[in-house]
């Protein structure tokens, strides 16, 4: 419990700290922001690759929509035909 | 796809932030602004998760590709950020449960990103600090990683923070500081 009791005061000091320091930012905040920092050039790939991401995607729509617009008429021909016989 | 029917497990939308009427289509300049003003922030939630630069990349493509689609279902826009950034860290763990999930033979995992080796001039000439941080940096567990990017970079507020991660706030508050604790070590050497 004493272990705990001292992380507990210390977080308590440590957040009163924070509280006061409010919106400024830190040095940690900057040496994290550089060692996760993206690409020079990752932006722009990111805007082609989503651009291009999508357009597949209207692609796939495009010809899905055909394949079932084919697959109704075949049935609808088929349903025709069946009628027809009768 | 209609945006309506975009939504995959990995999105996560509030009940109360999402319109009831039928959602609108989505906007293609938005599209632009998400990617300018959140990408950088999405790859790095993203890589503090995998901590992969290309998986990162690709995570982040997927996060916003997935916002653009669900985006015209959001009605609180002052939230957008918290928003993309928890469809971004929702992303990244599905990723990385899928990819845990795959039987792979040990040869054709990827390569754990290490920091390079330098010359005894290099590190005395400034980098090494930073490569000491990263390292240190990478030996937080991926959860202490999240919390630190998105208070010390992003800057979000506690609450925020225990939304896109779904954790508790005693639970973010006791990792930033273990967090910060080991961080500040390797910065010591900066000074």
């Amino acid at each position: 419990m004493r272990f705990r009791n001292a992380i507990d005061s210390e977080l308590e000091q440590w957040l009163a700290e924070e509280e006061a320091n409010d919106g400024e930012s830190s040095p940690l905040g900057h040496a994290v922001s550089e060692a996760l920092a993206p690409p020079p050039d990752y932006t722009n790939r990111l805007i082609v690759a989503v651009n291009d991401q999508l357009s597949s995607r209207q692609v796939f729509g495009l010809v899905a929509d055909l394949f079932a617009a084919g697959l109704e008429t075949s049935r609808l021909l088929l349903v025709e035909d069946d009628h027809d016989t009768e | 796809m209609l945006p309506s029917e975009s939504t995959s497990p990995d999105i996560v939308i509030e009940p109360d932030s999402v319109e009831s009427t039928t959602p609108e289509t989505p906007d293609p300049d938005e599209l632009h602004t998400l990617v300018t003003e959140y990408g950088d922030a999405v790859y790095r939630l993203a890589r503090s998760v995998v901590r992969d630069t290309s998986l990162a990349e690709d995570i982040a493509q997927e996060t916003m590709v997935k916002a653009w689609m669900a985006l015209p279902t959001l009605r609180n826009r002052a939230a957008l950020r918290g928003w993309i950034l928890r469809i971004a860290h929702n992303t990244a763990i599905s990723t990385m449960r899928a990819r845990k999930a795959l039987v792979m033979d040990p040869h054709e995992f990827p390569e754990p990103e290490s920091v390079p080796e330098r010359s005894v001039e290099s590190r005395v000439q400034g980098g090494a600090v930073m490569d000491d941080f990263a390292e240190a940096l990478n030996q937080l567990d991926d959860l202490s990683r999240s919390i630190v990017v998105l208070r010390e970079v992003e800057g979000l507020p506690y609450d925020e923070i225990c939304e896109i991660l779904e954790v508790p706030l005693p639970t973010v508050k006791t990792r930033l500081l273990r967090a910060r604790r080991k961080l500040s070590a390797s910065m010591r050497s900066w000074e």
